[in-house]
């Protein structure tokens, strides 16, 4: 049989071009490196998508949500994962709740398993806001703006007015902590139009 | 008598006064008037294998909302099965596009959420349904313990168990979840009062 040089060289370049690849090379450099950056941009964008942006064409780019539900007359709420609630007004665009379980879990977990939520992608506000910051950190960041609940427990809720938005953050209390202000860290945040919202003073 | 046009003029003024007059105060009674009294009556039912609120297990998804209105939220739980959610507070569950369950507890969707849109003033009014067995919102464990016996069991053990209690009854299967009031002891059935309710069928 005569061998093809041709064919020959073709296959020693295809091994050799596999046996070149680094595994390592299949990884991300660090753990955040290909993941999404959710950065949530008040009175500009949500994840990467415009403020005002038309809800078919949200669906459009996210899928259509797991639940959606009528908040007002001009106002809903398109659910992803359980812990994403994109709020449109008008059926455009309008804000964001973010929280670690937005649907009843008893229901969702009698017939789902999944468990995925926000807490895998993470999310931050350009002003370095972000999941489980302290509430002292927050104070330093924002100053002034931020605004307390009349509410007896306080140190929960606060919020803060940025343009055309209210932010409002929610906070746990880790108690064994004790009571100042880096015993409080965020572990919730909804954002819409200052309009529709509970006022912030 | 002899009456001139004024006089009948001003009879008929003094009766207008009049009558707008006891109008107005006859209003302002109603408004200072106790409220009415809460009316006795039969709570909605919720039966077993049968009907939930007066809707039929097995009833098409779309009579369901016919019957009962577009529900203000809706909920893909997984590749066969739907709930629809009204008041925040009760969800019927669909399997296969058919009636097969029912959901009752407090703000099913995140009340900071809904709440900053919208006051949810019947709260508790929403917590409103009974099983035929006299079972409904704030029946202590103790209770439903007489009523339900030995069927009664948990999926956890230890103290935690009395907050979730289930059992069979045909095809369905029935949860009950509880709260508790902190200041009574961990074993005291009494102080576990019903807050909550899911009835799946095993169609899921």
């Amino acid at each position: 049989m005569k061998s093809h040089p041709l064919l020959l060289l073709i296959f020693l370049c295809t091994i050799s071009a596999v046996c070149s690849q680094d595994i390592r090379d299949k990884v991300a450099k660090t753990r955040d490196e290909k993941k999404p950056k959710l950065v949530i941009v008040p009175n500009k964008s949500i994840f990467g998508i415009d403020l005002g942006t038309p809800e078919e064409e949200v669906f459009k780019k996210l899928g259509k949500p797991e639940a959606y539900v009528v908040l007002a007359p001009s106002a809903t709420a398109a659910i992803y994962k359980n812990s994403i609630a994109y709020l449109f007004k008008d059926d455009k665009l309008s804000g964001v709740y973010l929280n670690h379980s937005i649907i009843d879990g008893t229901l969702v977990g009698a017939f789902s398993t999944d468990q995925e939520t926000y807490r895998d992608i993470g999310w931050k506000l350009p002003n370095g806001i972000r999941e489980d910051i302290s509430l002292a950190k927050i104070r330093k960041i924002l100053g002034d703006k931020l605004e307390d609940d009349p509410a007896p427990y306080r140190k929960h809720h606060k919020s803060y007015l940025d343009g055309g938005q209210v932010i409002h953050l929610y906070f746990s209390h880790y108690v064994d902590q004790g009571d100042d202000d880096s015993a409080y860290t965020l572990y919730s945040i909804l954002i819409k139009p200052k309009e529709a919202s509970t006022p912030a003073k | 008598m002899n009456l001139k046009a004024n006089d009948f003029l001003t009879i008929a003024m003094a009766i207008l006064i009049g009558w707008s007059l006891s109008r107005f105060f006859s209003d302002k009674n109603d408004l200072l008037r106790d409220p009415p009294s809460p009316v006795t009556r039969t709570k909605p039912l919720i039966i077993p294998n049968e009907s939930f609120f007066g809707v039929s297990m097995g009833t098409s998804e779309d009579e369901v909302l016919a019957k009962l209105g577009p529900p203000t939220g809706y909920i893909t739980l997984n590749a066969q099965s739907n709930a629809a959610i009204y008041d925040n507070s009760k969800a019927f569950i669909f399997t296969k596009g058919k009636l097969s369950g029912i959901r009752i507890g407090f703000s099913l969707i995140e009340s900071k959420l809904t709440g900053s849109y919208r006051n949810e003033d019947n709260y508790y009014a929403n917590q409103d349904w009974a099983l035929p067995n006299g079972i409904t919102y704030g029946t202590s464990l103790e209770r439903i313990r007489e009523l339900i016996g030995k069927r009664l069991t948990s999926d956890r053990n230890g103290p935690y168990s009395r907050f979730h209690q289930k059992y069979q009854d045909g095809e369905s299967t029935i949860h009950f979840y509880f709260g508790h009031r902190a200041d009574a002891a961990d074993d005291d059935d009494s102080s576990y009062t019903l807050s909550g309710f899911l009835l799946t069928t095993s169609l899921e």
